[in-house]
């Protein structure tokens, strides 16, 4: 039996971030993203760095440095991509906020609906 | 979104903010700052604000908090603890002077992490430790001396005068050297290009070694016990440095439950499978961490009996002892480096 991982809102939006992304995920992309989810919040990058060190320690995520390109001066790129235990835990805290979703509307009624 | 980047930063701003950042991050930091180059005025915003969740993100990684403890109460110790004579504001300093040490400890540790060290670099770091060291041992000399507890004609400072201030140096650069030269003997199995089934190998050797590796500190530990008895038996022992040394037997029984490397999960992809080696190799580290530091745990309540001058002389030959404790890690420390870099640079190969 494999122990079930609580994530964070903010560890939910940057594993959605990455998933969303594909390849493509790195610091500016997946910043950029979770900026999108969260408008009209705004994150800061640090944030962004901090939370993705702390999935990559739990293991929900993996990391790996790319070729170094002219663009960023020179500098390679980290990439991220989810792991599985990475996609069960999303998955899990996804259910809980459909769950969390049908409450809320059996109690409030067919007139709530949560602002997109 | 490089196509975002308009012009890069000016190129001393971009080797300042480069040189700010931890080296295990500031290679896709700086390259994520650079892509996001507006104005010198943005970049610099926007690097102070990541700055601080970087440095706290990896003091988090590092830190090792029962290495941290055993630091603190050593420096405290050195210090001059809790000695009966030490007034209350002297105790506070005390106690204000570790905590800031720690972090300056933790800071170094931030900025030490990924970055495998030059030999040029080590000698320098050694020679610095070691006159510290050396700085320490003849300020106690000297006071014993001064205050008449210690005689011009007795062994203890004959010792000192004649050996240990003329040679202390260079014996303590040499055995620092060697340790250097044995790590660059020491081999990485992780290569540039691997492939999945590759890595499984490598840490499957990684984990025989380990396992190997512990059966002997276990044997070490237990030996520990038996020596550390009989030798506090000689020293004017004090009641706790007795207590502290059921310490080696509990991390070897740690040892034996818990300090295999973990199994890994068969038929993994290429990124799980080396994301799992670092995780372990990280894990592996911070526990032989632990074990070097806690070899002198035992003996530093000595420092909380009267100041003898047996006792004061033992103190000396710990502050010898934390010298060669602090370069062992140091070294295990680049080793530890070298692997994880091997690991995050790895490319994979594919096999047909």
């Amino acid at each position: 039996m494999v122990e079930p991982v609580s994530l964070g809102q903010f560890e939910q939006l940057v594993l959605t971030a990455i998933v969303s992304l594909g390849d493509n995920a790195y610091g500016v992309t997946i910043h950029a993203r979770v900026e999108d989810l969260v408008k009209p919040r705004t994150v800061k990058l640090g944030a962004v760095y901090a939370t993705l060190d702390r999935l990559e320690d739990k293991g929900l995520i993996a990391s790996w440095l790319s070729e170094p390109t002219k663009e960023r001066g020179g500098r390679a790129k980290r990439h991220y991509q989810l792991e599985k235990p990475g996609e069960r835990a999303l998955k899990e805290s996804v259910q809980a906020s459909q769950r969390i979703c049908d409450v809320i509307e059996q109690s409030w009624g067919a007139k709530w609906k949560p602002a997109r | 979104m490089e196509t975002g980047a308009l012009s890069a930063p000016p190129r001393l701003l971009e080797r300042l903010v480069f040189h700010a950042f931890p080296p295990a991050v500031r290679e896709a930091v700086a390259g994520d700052l650079c892509e996001l180059y507006k104005s010198p005025l943005q970049y610099l915003r926007s690097a102070a604000g990541a700055l601080p969740f970087v440095i706290a993100s990896q003091i988090r990684r590092i830190a090792n908090l029962p290495v941290l403890i055993m630091q603190g109460c050593i420096i405290f110790l050195l210090l001059g603890g809790v000695s009966e004579s030490a007034r209350a504001t002297t105790l506070a300093g005390n106690v204000a002077l570790t905590c800031l040490l720690l972090f300056l400890f933790l800071m170094i540790g931030v900025y030490r992490a990924g970055v495998v060290p030059s030999a040029k670099w080590a000698i320098l770091e050694a020679l610095i430790v070691a006159a510290g060291v050396l700085a320490f041992a003849r300020g106690v000399m000297t006071s014993l001396h001064t205050s008449h507890k210690l005689s011009s004609d007795q062994p203890a400072w004959l010792l000192f005068l004649w050996v240990i201030l003329p040679f202390g140096m260079p014996l303590l650069g040499g055995l620092r050297a060697a340790m250097v030269l044995a790590r660059e003997h020491q081999c990485n199995p992780f290569m540039s290009r691997m492939s999945a089934p590759e890595i499984a190998v490598a840490y499957d050797d990684f984990a025989m070694r380990i396992r190997r590796r512990n059966r002997i500190d276990m044997a070490l530990l237990l030996a520990l016990v038996v020596l550390s008895v009989l030798l506090l038996a000689f020293l004017p022992a004090h009641r706790a440095a007795l207590g502290l040394t059921i310490l080696y037997p509990v991390s070897a029984a740690y040892l034996f439950l818990h300090g295999a490397a973990r199994p890994r999960a068969e038929k993994e992809n290429f990124s799980t499978l080396r994301a799992f080696c670092r995780r372990e190799i990280l894990r592996q580290g911070q526990l032989r961490s632990f074990l070097l530091w806690l070899l002198p745990a035992p003996f530093a309540p000595l420092f909380l009996a009267e100041a003898s001058v047996s006792v004061t002389l033992a103190g000396i030959a710990l502050a010898f002892a934390f010298f060669l404790i602090w370069a062992a890690d140091r070294e295990r420390d680049a080793h530890l480096c070298s692997l994880t870099e091997s690991l995050s640079q790895m490319q994979e190969r594919r096999t047909a």
